[in-house]
């Protein structure tokens, strides 16, 4: 294989590619990226079994041929290289040599023989929709996602295809988000739920722009998301999502319209400032002209207000303030609604764009 | 035990047992394997999984042995296949504290909820000596164990289901493979049935001679720990000249794997060498005692004697004091002691009757 390329072109890829790579795996190849050149394109794919990721750029193919080479190393050097393009050329053994300007580097590669195949997969469903949406969904949700949890599902986030809408959900069993975007067009077919694995909705997000579509093509065990000239192959997680509509209240007796900024700093003055260890309890008590935030803790005792309209009883719940902020810190929006029932009852958070948060209120001893 | 027939005709009632529920699609879901061979505990996994996955089974339910998930698990490349075994120098499995960290049990239970990429979609996860996960490690995979993921098979092994909780044991089938015969590797022990015999037959009263054998003995104890270091070089050799790029993380894991399976086989040498001297003295106290020849369990063990022409001889009674003492060194030598000392203590009340054991 012998190619050349600008090294911008290159560094991006490389960066695309790269991320995935798992350092501490055993295998050797999977340290490697997979450089395949033909037909003035080359494709660059990683994978760590559970997720692969391919991306094809333009190069200057002056001899077709394959090889695998160290990520990081790889990464390394071209984001150090000074010149404007780069060439690389394999040889015996696997083995490439790597130029830049003046710079001349060799590295050892692996067969590209040994690089784990790609699997043929047959789509059952597909669909798609704009990157910008999808880069906000996985924002605004990904956070709630259970990070350690025996119900392996609630470590995942679920898209869901129903009635012309896409939802998504996380949930870690304490808090729920939720996202929805209704389609102006959906192929036949394209209904039914997967859930994805946060590793596979954070390199999706890495990928996804400002401009054009994503494809999620979904197969039995996997699903395929098309983004530009890349693709990401994930597995899937197993197993039923609860049924997260029940942990919605059907009404709620008030509504506050309430500043996302107010609320992000009110809460990261008092319980940033006091935090001892973790995320301090937050007590919040809806007055009818102000929304106030208190907390406690060994060393001290702080609290900040935000102006709210309120017509309802003075009523005061009290949140793990981490899990309280969060939303507001994803939302991209001025202002939220927060909807309450009671004090013992969940309160939620929405957009009024299709976004939904609810959040279990503790209970004082 | 290379395929599954070959499996069947050393097991029958059990071989057609397994494929008998295969075929009435009641394979169970976890199965522990019990054998005191370890070449049957690393071996027979493999035959289940093919059994459980094969994609153009018998129409008796064995195994094809050839269709592409039968080959792809014969040849280790099953993509869903993942295997728990210990590697630590305390050779525990235990739990870990997240699923990121490699070779404990919580990263490889979290491999199976993930969807199957493999041929027909069955994950298929196989720990080795169970027995060494601690308790945490087993409390923890009891709720696994139980419900598994759809398309899961799960093939425990051990030659020790004592040592594992019962309620482990409780949601296993079974599968008992044990061997009337234990086969020993008498090439790789080969300087001991000369030492044996010299003892035996040539040291009665001889304190020089007992202690040349004792100092036999302690050299071939002495040079397990090298012998086990060599089988485990060799071993990863062709892996360790792939994985030179790795980076440190990875290579201290691969560090670590080999140190741990280092001492699983010393561990394992030095109970064959135990269990060699064990046996030729139980094999000539049989003899001695009238026996005859052709229905000695393990007479590669005592060939040697076997063939020597005159074959010496000695009485039941002096034969049955020996095999007194080898008991008692292999008790002796279970627990903490100097193992230099014991063997010498041993080769000298085997060759000058003290009349006091232990």
């Amino acid at each position: 294989m012998k190619i050349k390329i600008s090294r911008e072109t290159m560094l991006k890829a490389l960066q695309k590619v790269g991320n995935i790579i798992n350092t501490r795996n055993t295998l050797p190849v999977l340290s490697n990226i997979l450089f395949e050149a033909a037909d003035g394109k080359l494709k660059l794919t990683g994978t760590d079994l559970e997720i692969r990721m391919e991306t094809v750029v333009d190069a200057e193919v002056i001899e077709a041929g394959e090889t695998t080479l160290p990520a990081k190393k790889m990464l390394t050097l071209v984001s150090k290289f000074r010149g404007d393009f780069i060439e690389i050329e394999s040889g015996d053994n696997f083995h490439s040599t790597i130029k830049c300007g003046t710079a001349s580097i060799m590295l050892l590669g692996l067969n590209p023989a040994d690089y784990p195949k790609k699997d043929e997969v047959k789509f059952i469903r597909s669909f798609s929709m704009k990157q910008a949406d999808m880069a906000v969904i996985i924002e605004r949700i990904a956070y709630a996602a259970s990070l350690e949890d025996s119900r392996k599902v609630l470590q995942g986030i679920l898209f869901s295809v129903r009635d012309g809408k896409f939802t998504a959900v996380a949930t870690d069993g304490k808090r729920l988000a939720l996202c929805e975007k209704v389609f102006e067009e959906l192929p036949e077919g394209s209904e039914g739920d997967i859930i994805i694995t946060q590793k596979a909705a954070n390199e999706l997000k890495r990928l996804l722009e400002k401009e054009g579509e994503v494809a999620i093509n979904i197969a039995e065990n996997q699903v395929v998301f098309e983004v530009g000239a890349s693709v990401i192959t994930s597995k899937l997680i197993e197993g039923n999502y609860p049924n997260y509509r029940q942990v919605i209240p059907a009404s709620f007796k008030q509504t506050v319209t309430v500043s996302c900024e107010s609320v992000i700093y009110a809460l990261e003055l008092i319980c940033v400032t006091l935090a001892e260890s973790g995320s301090p309890k937050v007590s919040l008590t809806f007055k009818s002209d102000s929304m106030l935030f208190e907390t406690n803790s060994n060393i001290g005792e702080g609290r900040e207000s935000v102006p709210i309209q309120y017509d309802g009883e003075e009523m005061s719940a009290s949140f793990n303030s981490n899990f309280f902020l969060d939303p507001f810190k994803h939302i991209q929006v001025d202002n939220v609604f927060i909807k309450v029932n009671d004090v013992m009852s969940p309160i939620a958070i929405e957009s009024g764009d299709g976004f939904l948060y609810v959040i279990m209120p503790m209970r004082n001893k | 035990m290379h395929d599954w027939q070959s499996f069947e005709s050393a097991y029958p009632l059990l071989g057609k047992s397994l494929r008998m529920a295969k075929n009435a699609g009641r394979l169970g879901h976890s199965h522990l394997v019990v054998s005191s061979n370890a070449a049957i505990r690393n071996r027979f996994p493999t035959l289940l999984a093919q059994l459980a996955v094969c994609l153009d089974p018998m129409p008796d339910g064995a195994p094809c042995g050839h269709c592409e998930t039968c080959s792809l698990l014969e040849n280790g490349l099953y993509p869903d296949l993942f295997l728990l075994a210990p590697t630590s120098k305390s050779r525990q499995i235990t739990i870990g504290l997240t699923e990121d960290e490699p070779d404990t049990l919580r990263n490889f239970e979290s491999m199976f909820h993930l969807s199957s990429s493999a041929p027909g979609g069955w994950k298929i996860g196989v720990i080795q000596d169970c027995d060494t996960m601690n308790e945490n490690a087993q409390n923890a995979f009891l709720k696994t164990l139980e419900e598994p993921p759809p398309r899961c098979l799960f093939i425990l092994t051990t030659g020790h289901p004592a040592s594992l909780l019962p309620t482990i044991r409780s949601r296993c089938q079974i599968l008992s493979l044990t061997d009337n015969v234990c086969k020993y590797d008498m090439e790789t022990f080969s300087a001991l049935p000369d030492l044996l015999m010299k003892l035996t037959f040539a040291s009665k009263g001889d304190l020089v001679a007992g202690e040349d054998c004792a100092a036999g003995l302690i050299d071939v104890l002495g040079s397990l720990g090298s012998m086990a270091e060599a089988t485990v070089q060799a071993r990863w050799d062709e892996r360790l000249k792939a994985a030179e790029n790795l980076e440190s993380a990875a290579m201290k894991l691969i560090e670590k794997r080999m140190d741990g399976e280092t001492g699983c086989e010393y561990l394992r040498l030095r109970e064959e060498f135990l269990s060699i001297l064990h046996t030729w003295f139980a094999q000539v106290a049989l003899v001695s005692e009238g026996t005859p020849l052709e229905l000695l369990p393990n007479p590669e063990v005592v060939r040697v004697w076997l063939d020597a022409d005159p074959r010496p001889s000695i009485p039941a009674d002096e034969a049955a004091r020996m095999l007194g003492e080898a008991e008692n060194l292999v008790r002796v030598l279970n627990t903490n002691v100097n193992d230099e000392l014991a063997v010498r203590a041993f080769a000298l009340s085997v060759a000058i009757d003290t009349g006091v054991q232990g």
